[in-house]
């Protein structure tokens, strides 16, 4: 039995193939505008090496917020039940997902079965999602893959006192300007969204 | 008696002169890197215009306010920026009961009974929605200036609703309204987006419970088209004082004068 799960996300589709409970074959590509396009062009190049057509799959599962655009999906599923489900294939013994996307952020509780109890959702600000990493990877003139191991270089975090991705943009030019590095500018931000997001997610959790 | 008010912003420094409570002398200048060099060269700028010596600047009482009033040296007092409004607008428009300052990092709002003192205040400062840094980026999005901006929102046939609170987000629906089949016209689009800051305004106003007369004051004030929404959402005129920017800084100064008078400090 072959199955395939598409998540085409705000930013980014991904597509699995599992047959037999093994993962056959995956990609990633940015979802670009037109998302049906997007689908189709995913599922082909998933396809590609594993000597399968579109009419060999007995099942496809569509995700994420483009979900409803997948033309050859056979149901569709919000990415939270979707993530629960994943994360208990690699690890059953995990409660808690952190989720970090493109363009919202959320936390997820699941249960042993990988079902759902409980979750929190910030998709009203582009503080903390990867949209804010990619606007600050661009201010500073670094590629996004880079950006992660730029800040575990630094010495002393800079502070940042904004979560805004507009606010803190400017903060980080006019440090820039001051000759602060961009591994101290970087840490100091990791620093306050993963501040801001321990701070939201305890809140809405306790609510 | 001569004397100053600073308003140190995020964007703009604003200086103002009191020869006898009357403006004598006026300066607004980009903040830029450091607050109190921008600060020292608005009030200089203030005294050449009156042919005063700057160097004179020490015997004058000095009240500075803003968001970078505390990293100042040379000024006498410190004042919260809802106190400088208030006297402010008190000076400029004795009528008015509600203040709405909008600038570059922040909006607040703030009530006053008829003695000019502050019943109640909301401030928004956590993220650029609906302030003037949001209007600014939009501007740079389209590529046209805030006061093109400004007077092509005059010609609007419709608002498409621009739903996203957060400036980034609400980018990405302005790129979209943009590149549409067909695309939505440029003057619908900028309705859209001061639509939207006025509905952000208006939750703020709402906080503190609306009272007329209302100004407007800040930077963002002097945008025509923004206003002309702001009074359509709230279904009458408000006031826009003459420099509605300097307003704060003309409160600081009226505190100068009567701390001075109280004998205070100097």
């Amino acid at each position: 039995m072959i199955f395939t799960g598409i998540d085409i996300g705000s930013r980014g589709t991904k597509t699995v193939i599992l047959q037999n409970d093994h993962i056959l074959a995956s990609t990633i590509r940015d979802t670009g505008p037109d998302s049906v396009k997007t689908a189709y062009s995913a599922i082909n190049a998933t396809l590609k090496d594993t000597g399968y057509t579109l009419d060999d799959i007995n099942y496809t599962v569509a995700t994420g917020y483009g979900r409803v655009l997948v033309p050859f999906a056979n149901e569709n599923i919000s990415e939270i039940s979707c993530h629960a489900k994943g994360i208990n294939y690699y690890y059953p013994s995990v409660r808690t997902i952190l989720d970090m996307g493109g363009q919202d952020c959320k936390a997820i509780r699941c249960d042993e079965k990988g079902n759902v109890t409980n979750f929190v959702m910030n998709d009203k600000c582009a503080g903390g999602t990867g949209r804010f990493l990619e606007m600050i990877a661009e201010v500073l003139n670094l590629p996004l893959s880079q950006i992660g191991d730029e800040a575990l270089r630094s010495q002393r975090s800079t502070p940042f006192n904004t979560i805004c991705a507009v606010f803190a943009k400017s903060e980080a030019i006019t440090y820039l300007r001051r000759g602060i590095s961009r591994s101290d500018i970087l840490a100091g931000l990791n620093d306050e969204q993963s501040r801001y997001r321990k701070r939201f997610f305890h809140h809405r959790w306790y609510c | 008696m001569i004397t100053l008010g600073i308003d140190s912003g995020s964007l703009t420094t604003k200086a103002i002169v009191l020869i006898d409570n009357n403006i004598a002398g006026k300066c607004v200048l980009p903040t830029g890197e450091d607050g109190e060099t921008s600060a020292r060269s608005a009030v200089s700028n203030c005294l050449t215009q009156l042919n005063l010596n700057p160097e004179n600047m020490n015997s004058i009482p000095v009240v500075a306010t803003g968001i970078g009033a505390k990293s100042l040296t040379f000024v006498s007092q410190h004042k919260a920026i809802t106190t400088c409004l208030a006297r402010g607008i008190r000076y400029m428009l004795p009528q008015v009961r509600m203040i709405i300052d909008m600038g570059a990092e922040s909006s607040t709002v703030i009530k006053i009974n008829d003695r000019g003192r502050i019943v109640d205040w909301a401030n928004h400062d956590k993220c650029a929605s609906g302030t003037g840094l949001f209007l600014q980026q939009m501007a740079k999005l389209m590529a046209i200036s805030i006061e093109e901006m400004s007077t092509i929102s005059f010609k609007a046939k419709s608002r498409p609703e621009i739903t996203s609170t957060c400036a980034v987000f609400a980018e990405s629906e302005v790129i979209s309204h943009i590149h549409r089949i067909p695309p939505t016209p440029m003057p619908d689009v900028v309705a859209g987006i001061y639509c939207s800051v006025a509905s952000r305004i208006l939750a703020l106003c709402k906080r503190v419970g609306i009272e007329k007369e209302v100004a407007v004051t800040g930077g963002v004030a002097l945008n025509r088209g923004l206003i002309n929404i702001i009074e359509e959402e709230m279904g009458f005129k408000v006031l826009i004082p003459e420099n509605p920017q300097l307003v704060a800084a003309l409160g600081a100064a009226i505190i100068a004068g009567e701390s001075a008078e109280k004998g205070i400090y100097r």
